[in-house]
């Protein structure tokens, strides 16, 4: 905490501040009058293409993408953490099933399969989350079953077998705990990295659409208005690429570096 | 080898299956679905035969792989045109910014890690070596969608060095940039544990210079594993140039599918999905490959 204090105070900071104007603010208002305005004291980003005021605007969609994407990465957490705790305790065969299951699912990106359920559910939340979890699940899914396959020969894991403990005891009493503080120190890395693959695929028009303002759906807005509006784009990249850096900073400590 | 070509073989027949079965798996009848979110003025029993709805699934699944032995992957419901000569020249420009970006991104990464790895002693070395590392941290963070039209903006509009729209050699640099930031921390860390061996100490003994010793007893036996790592970029580095193409105007597969997609048209949809998903199998197996033809360690110790 004391190593990474801008990186810590800016993400209190931001995140915090924008619930709190988010909620007592009225930043959707829309004025067209001032459509594209440039930055001015009143007006501290300027303001988007409907005239509303994009500090506002930016904090809402940073919060709903932030929002977004920790509950994808909680999925992705819990979709990991059963199978790598299963995966173990399961027969043979199975296991390697899974195992090819992984290998097939990590050799695509996300992007893809984005593209793939896109293509049946159309643009729009849903998609984004199907992609954002098959982007994320099976790397962490990786790691941990390492993690669990080096559990699985220790003393603890074998009195517990011995003693008559299923599968799914093994799971949840034995390899969940230990499991759950490798995938802990993972957190910051993969919030950013949603984070990202929440804005990509929203700039390519296959998440939040306009309307419902996201970090993806306004940097798309800012690619639209480069040359008339260029402010948009330096308002809506530049609390993302800090929040990403401090995330980047948060997950130092624990990687060890 | 043999069995990695035969892998390569099962999970390219897999995706071509996923990718034909898709359609089948929307909610109710497809083909309502797709008339209606449409509006297309093709009759219905045409669209069923087209994309071979009115057969059984296996029937369809023998007939369109016969199509594809045959490079026939179907017409576009919109265009009309044929699917495999309207995506081969977009896959064309996208392979062309992947691989102009990648070669950026290498000639940039590797020296940069390669520096960093090496131990300075000086000072001014010292806070280089620190200021790449920052850069580094810096190009892995920042997403493609904000620095694209950043850089955008800079090089076409304020400084009108490059073309607003389809420019070629800003697309690849801005498509580079993280990707360089990634092979400098890869090689970097690669280098450094290849360097923690004793026999990068016995060729500093030797009286071997340094920078010849990080090539031949750093960078030379961690060649394989980053090439293999090379291999497996291959499909991000695809989904950074869909970014990149949307950001420049670049007409290529990226752009082709979005469209595709939302226009819910289904035979370029397949078929993008089936090449876009092969060139990431492909690129895998290639680094594989590559690193079996570097690496003679590979090819004594049989794989288990």
């Amino acid at each position: 905490m004391k190593r990474n204090l801008w990186a810590w105070s800016w993400l209190i900071t931001w995140f915090g501040g924008s619930l709190i104007w988010t909620v007592f603010g009225d930043g959707s208002r829309f004025d067209l009058d001032r459509a594209l305005a440039p930055p001015a004291p009143n007006l501290l980003l300027g303001a988007d293409t409907y005239g509303r005021d994009l500090l506002s605007l930016v904090s809402g969609a940073s919060l709903l993408s932030f929002g977004f994407a920790s509950a994808c990465v909680a999925t992705s957490m819990a979709l990991a953490l059963l199978v790598a705790g299963m995966a173990p305790n399961l027969p043979r065969a199975m296991e390697q099933l899974l195992e090819s299951m992984l290998q097939f699912l990590l050799a695509f990106p996300s992007l893809l399969f984005a593209f793939m359920v896109a293509g049946f559910l159309g643009p729009g939340r849903l998609t984004i989350a199907t992609a954002l979890v098959l982007g994320a699940a099976p790397g962490l899914t990786r790691t941990l079953w390492a993690r669990a396959r080096e559990i699985s020969t220790q003393e603890f894991i074998w009195a517990a077998r011995s003693l008559g403990a299923g599968p799914a005891r093994l799971a949840f009493k034995h390899y969940l705990p230990h499991l759950a503080s490798v995938a802990r120190v993972k957190i910051p890395s993969m919030l950013a990295h949603a984070l990202v693959a929440e804005a990509s695929l929203s700039f390519l028009g296959l998440g939040f659409q306009v309307g419902e303002e996201s970090w993806g759906s306004l940097l798309s807005q800012a690619k639209d208005y480069l040359i008339e509006a260029p402010h948009i784009s330096l308002g809506v990249g530049l609390p993302l690429v800090l929040s990403l850096l401090a995330l980047d900073a948060v997950s130092k400590p624990v990687r060890g570096e | 080898m043999i069995r990695r070509s035969l892998q390569f073989i099962l999970a390219a027949s897999a995706v071509f299956i996923v990718s034909r079965v898709l359609i089948r798996a929307l909610p109710g009848d497809p083909l309502d679905s797709l008339l209606a979110e449409t509006a297309l003025s093709i009759p219905r029993e045409k669209i069923a035969q087209d994309l071979g709805l009115n057969l059984g699934l296996l029937e369809q699944l023998r007939r369109d792989f016969i199509g594809l032995l045959r490079g026939d992957l179907g017409y576009s419901l919109i265009s009309r045109e044929p699917v495999l000569e309207m995506l081969l020249p977009r896959l064309a420009r996208t392979i062309a910014l992947s691989a102009g970006a990648l070669a950026v991104a290498l000639a940039l990464g590797v020296p940069a890690g390669l520096f960093c790895a090496a131990n300075h002693r000086s000072r001014t070395r010292v806070l280089f070596a620190r200021t790449v590392r920052a850069t580094t941290t810096f190009l892995v963070s920042i997403p493609l969608a904000w620095i694209g039209p950043a850089l955008l903006y800079v090089f076409a509009i304020l400084l009108p060095w490059a073309e607003f729209r389809g420019s070629w050699p800003l697309a690849c640099t801005v498509l580079a940039l993280p990707l360089a930031g990634n092979w400098a921390r890869i090689v970097e860390l690669r280098a450094r544990e290849e360097m923690s061996q004793p026999f990068f100490q016995a060729a500093l003994a030797r009286g071997l210079p340094e920078w010849k010793a990080i090539l031949k007893n750093g960078l030379a036996p961690s060649a394989g594993a980053l090439l293999a790592t090379l291999g497996s970029q291959a499909g991000a580095l695809l989904a950074g140039s869909f970014i990149a193409e949307w950001i420049f105007d670049w007409p290529g597969m990226g752009i082709a599918w979005v469209q595709a997609t939302l226009q819910r048209d289904y035979p370029v949809m397949e078929a993008a999905t089936f090449l876009g998903a092969l060139t990431c199998l492909a690129g895998v197996f290639v680094g594989d490959l590559l690193q079996y033809l570097w690496d003679p360690r590979q090819r004594e110790e049989p794989r288990t």
